[in-house]
């Protein structure tokens, strides 16, 4: 909103002073640059946060039991309890406590049978409950929020987590996207620009509106597991930033 | 006919104030054409819009600072993959500035006599 404020601000200031149309559709030009950069920046900050999750993540996933490791339901609570401590001191700012009672739940554990099926089940939920309540705590943690919406007053933990997870989900999509489109338009401008261009000059914009949008069709991976394998690494970043770099160096002549 | 609750008003909302923002502009132009055709002072468009795009990069560093700041106050141990990502994002902001200046800020280089640097 601020930035409408700001554009509209420069076009009254300049409409008198304008030369050649060319002059005024290059500065037309900066407006989906600067949406492009600013979401590009954006995005990258959002990653980060993401990519510490998905660290986290990873712990959990490497270092949580579930109940069919153990014989007895008092072993599990007691590898619950330390499992759930340590987690616990990965995170300084918040208590796991303050959300989610582990130490009643495993308190509840030891009420289960583990060797029948039915007191099995009833652990397994608990485990399940307990994971879940894990992944939101980790959101919150780190000041991720739901979007207000009038359909999320009343919403279940899994459902919070899906919400959760579409943010950053969002975030994949736009962040390639505007990527490549900051790309393609900085290639437009370049060939506005220039007068008198000579031919390295005009396979220097070809190869970079190429690479824009070849960076553009990435996010197309979002709808295969390559993409969901990209999202769990950390390499999207460097992924841009290495395009950029190269981009930098050698499509140009300067 | 699209029945008006609450999202669907929302959504026409959005995209017209997309419509209106695009006919300005283009007005802008047409106005600029038609009344006031000749200026050469257009340096002065050319270097305001570079440094409004160094601003709209400075927020971006910004916002590159408030994640570090999330990540450090909130976890004990900051994983190697999360400080190469930071420094992947600080690269992304360098190598922006790069780029750009090679389309834009060229021209506030000759103004401005900034050096080889930029």
């Amino acid at each position: 909103m601020q930035y409408f404020m700001w554009v509209l601000y420069f076009d009254q200031i300049e409409h008198d002073r304008f030369g050649t149309i060319r002059q005024q559709i290059w500065a037309l030009l900066h407006y989906p640059l600067h949406v492009g950069i600013l979401l590009t920046a954006e995005g990258s900050t959002l990653l980060i946060i993401w990519n510490e999750i998905v660290v986290n993540l990873n712990w959990m996933n490497d270092n949580l039991w579930d109940p069919s490791y153990f014989a007895t339901s008092q072993d599990y609570a007691t590898s619950f309890t330390n499992n759930l401590t340590d987690f616990d001191n990965r995170f300084k700012a918040k208590e796991l406590l303050d959300s989610y009672n582990y130490t009643a739940a495993a308190a509840n554990i030891t009420h289960f049978n583990l060797s029948t099926t039915e007191g099995y089940n009833h652990v397994e939920e608990i485990f399940n409950d307990m994971v879940l309540k894990l992944e939101v705590f980790l959101f919150e943690n780190f000041n991720v929020e739901v979007p207000e919406d009038a359909d999320t007053v009343n919403m279940s933990e899994s459902d919070k987590l899906q919400a959760l997870a579409s943010v950053f989900s969002t975030v994949f999509l736009y962040f390639f996207i505007a990527g490549g489109c900051l790309l393609i338009v900085l290639a437009i401008m370049y060939w506005f620009g220039k007068t008198h261009k000579s031919r390295w000059e005009y396979g220097s914009i070809v190869v970079r509106a190429a690479v824009g949008i070849a960076l553009t069709l990435v996010s197309v991976s979002y709808l295969y597991t390559t993409g969901v394998n990209l999202f769990f690494s950390p390499w999207m970043i460097p992924l841009v930033t290495i395009i950029y770099f190269i981009g930098r160096s050698f499509l140009t002549s300067d | 006919m699209v029945s008006l609750n609450s999202k669907n008003c929302e959504k026409l909302l959005t995209s017209c104030r997309y419509v209106v923002v695009v006919a300005e502009a283009l007005a802008m132009i047409a106005i600029s054409c038609v009344w006031r055709v000749v200026s050469f002072r257009h340096t002065h468009l050319v270097e305001r819009i570079g440094l409004l795009t160094l601003i709209i990069m400075g927020e971006g560093i910004i916002g590159l600072g408030t994640s570090v700041s999330t990540i450090l106050q909130n976890s004990v141990l900051v994983s190697g993959s999360a400080i190469g990502t930071i420094i992947g994002g600080v690269l992304l902001i360098v190598s922006m500035v790069n780029m750009l200046s090679l389309v834009s800020l060229l021209r506030l280089d000759a103004v401005l006599h900034v050096g080889p640097l930029l």
